[in-house]
């Protein structure tokens, strides 16, 4: 039984296919678009996940999409049903996509694959929780999700039990901690639904004492967690911008873009960060006390606050977590799917995730075919061994290596396979990276990635986390080791590496180690600033001709800049 | 062949952008026209009845309140709901 779950149209599009229990393929389609958090209807993606399986859309049994557009739609007429007349220019942007696309999904999909089978619409939070907890390793959890806002909740709190996923409590909007979080990074300056990340970063800087008392006014936090915005602040909810002008009288004049960022911008940050904080870990531990599971699963784009989920096991009675690499929007295309083949279709075996690795490959020979065809020079190598070695003594040389193997990842970050590898003992590697690659803000930090064995010696948590969703303080006396790794607080948002989840990646680290004496890496997601992650060899070889990277290994093949200079004019 | 579609290209990209643009400004007063009616007449009287019934979608006032945690919706685990787009 093949089932394709869908999401679209707000941000993050993406298409996961599943065959009976198993996860056959998922990709978000921004890696074949080249547009950052595209969230046009994925067909590139499905297109991709339908030739993995060697079917065509015909053969599929089920489609499921990931939210419910009518419940939606009533969200949005109730907001300007009340913000009446002032919603007038919202109502105007926002209708005319709800009549060529979101309304006419169903069409949509028809039309454009062909499909005349069934079509199930799972509700937002649920896919999220779905897409947790049916690929985590628990038979009974407590599940979370936070994000934005689905059809009308923002928050929600629930449990999952042999498959069965109910949702007990919920917040609506416009009272979301996700919308909160994004109307912040606006005011400072970055783009909601992408510069919250920034945000988290900033925050390590910042005094969060300052402006605490200042957040504590706009938004009430009870004791199991649920919270209530004081809307006077925010015009989310019938503007097309975030913040209003109460806001303004509050925190002061809003930063632009390109303006310089001050101890002012840092501090609300970290204001925030404790706000959000806050939130999660109160409604954390109320959920414990109304499901007594000791396990957790966690989604929605909150999910992505690496921060906040290094603290969850420290903070709350939970004893595991379980967060996928895909939470947020993307990932609820696999909640979807997941949901209707053991939810509604009531089969029992589960698919357990254990890696991220489910998007495209190409073959080696497909490499060298694109290499030869656009005249580049390389080195092919018959040994891996030799391959790792030379690898790893150009990292340790402070070289900017490009590693792009098997499958690309489904999620935001680079776990191995289209990562961007650089030495993080050199304390100037951080700036070198910046000025040469990512041309990133000064203030975000590179994550380390460590083999699971040596974690304890170099971190404080204790548990693996693969995925790279969760920071966590590095020892002290380690921090000289790894200068490059480090935030301005001494945390790194890890990855760890076991070596049956990566063997190649993992004996890269393990080479390293043998040079430098640190089982660690810095890992950065192999793209420049703007663009999504690199998917085929096309856009990996773009991408390291156009910044400064300085080797690029696929697969077995080794190409060096600095011999293909010819191609920088093409 | 190729050379000669190249030229083609080159030589009808502006007019073609020029013929985009003005396609996205009249799809645009278009929208305009249409939704003013729309939206001042259907969202309007749905807005008067609901302040008249004094009904409020939103919760934008606060009340006191221990948590404000709410139940459920029903609607969304009702059997057979997953095959409706509501």
């Amino acid at each position: 039984m093949y089932i394709l779950g869908l999401s679209c149209f707000y941000h993050d599009a993406a298409a996961c296919l599943i065959k009976n229990n198993k996860i056959i393929a998922a990709a978000e389609e921004e890696r074949f678009t080249r547009k950052k958090h595209d969230t046009s209807f994925p067909i590139n993606a499905i297109e991709y996940c339908l030739k993995e399986a060697n079917i065509t859309s015909k053969e599929l049994n089920y489609i499921a999409f990931y939210e419910k557009p009518l419940l939606k739609l009533e969200r949005l007429m109730s907001q300007h049903s009340e913000m009446f007349p002032k919603s007038y220019w919202s109502f105007y942007k926002a209708i005319p996509s709800w009549l060529t696309e979101k309304l006419r999904i169903q069409y949509l999909i028809r039309r454009k694959l062909k499909y005349k089978s069934e079509i199930f619409f799972i509700d937002h939070h649920k896919s999220h929780a779905a897409s947790s907890y049916l690929v985590s390793p628990f038979k009974q959890a407590a599940i979370f999700t936070c994000d934005g806002v689905g059809e009308w909740n923002t928050t929600t709190l629930g449990y999952g039990k042999n498959n069965k996923i109910k949702i007990k409590k919920e917040l609506h909007f416009p009272h979301s901690i996700g919308l909160l979080y994004s109307t912040v990074t606006t005011f400072l300056g970055f783009r909601a639904n992408g510069g919250e990340g920034k945000v988290m970063g900033l925050a390590a800087y910042g005094n969060s004492n300052k402006y605490y008392k200042k957040f504590r006014k706009i938004i009430d936090i009870k004791e199991d967690g649920s919270y209530f915005l004081d809307m006077a602040y925010f015009v989310y909810h019938y503007k097309l911008k975030m913040f209003g002008d109460k806001f303004v009288q509050l925190f002061g004049q809003p930063r632009k873009h390109d303006e310089k960022l001050t101890k002012k911008h840092q501090d609300i940050a970290a204001a925030l960060q404790k706000i959000t904080e806050e939130v999660i870990l109160k409604s954390l531990n109320y959920l414990y006390s109304i499901t007594k599971s000791k396990n957790l699963c966690y989604a929605g784009g909150v999910a992505l606050n690496s921060v906040i989920n290094g603290k969850i096991l420290q903070d709350t009675p939970f004893k595991r977590i379980f967060i996928q690499p895909a939470a947020s929007d993307a990932g609820s295309a696999m909640g979807a799917a997941l949901y209707a083949y053991n939810s509604i279709l009531k089969n029992k075996k589960r698919f357990l995730l254990k890696n991220a690795y489910l998007g495209p490959s190409f073959s080696k020979k497909e490499i060298k075919t694109f290499l030869n065809k656009k005249n580049v020079n390389y080195t092919e190598f018959e040994d891996d061994k030799e391959l790792l070695k030379k690898t790893a003594q150009l990292i340790n040389k402070n070289k900017i290596i490009a590693w792009f193997q098997g499958r690309m990842e489904f999620g935001p970050r680079a776990l191995g396979n289209r990562s961007i590898l650089a030495n993080p003992c050199n304390q100037k590697m951080k700036d070198i990276l910046n000025l040469k690659v990512k041309h990133r803000e000064p203030f975000r930090p590179f994550a380390p990635v460590i083999t699971y064995e040596n974690m304890k010696e170099y971190f404080e948590g204790n548990y693996e986390v693969p995925y790279m969703l969760h920071v966590f303080k590095i020892k002290r006396d380690k921090i000289k080791k790894i200068p490059a790794a480090a935030h301005v607080d001494g945390s790194g948002r890890l990855q760890t590496i076991k070596k049956h989840q990566n063997k190649r990646y993992y004996d890269l680290i393990k080479e390293f180690q043998k040079l430098s004496g640190v089982p660690i890496l810095l890992n950065t997601s192999f793209n420049v600033r703007g663009e999504p992650i690199v998917c085929n060899p096309e856009d990996a070889l773009n991408c390291m001709i156009n910044t400064g990277i300085d080797y690029l290994v696929f697969e077995n093949i080794l190409v060096e800049k600095n011999k293909n200079l010819h191609l920088i004019s093409k | 062949m190729q050379n000669v579609i190249s030229i083609f290209k080159k030589l009808f990209f502006f007019p073609h952008q020029l013929i985009k643009q003005f396609g996205f400004f009249m799809q645009s007063v278009v929208n305009f026209i249409i939704l003013i009616p729309v939206y001042f007449i259907g969202i309007g009287i749905m807005s008067l009845v609901s302040k008249i019934m004094k009904k409020s979608y939103l919760n934008l006032s606060k009340k006191k309140k221990k948590s404000y945690w709410l139940k459920r919706d029903k609607r969304l685990d009702a059997k057979g709901t997953e095959y409706r787009m509501f």
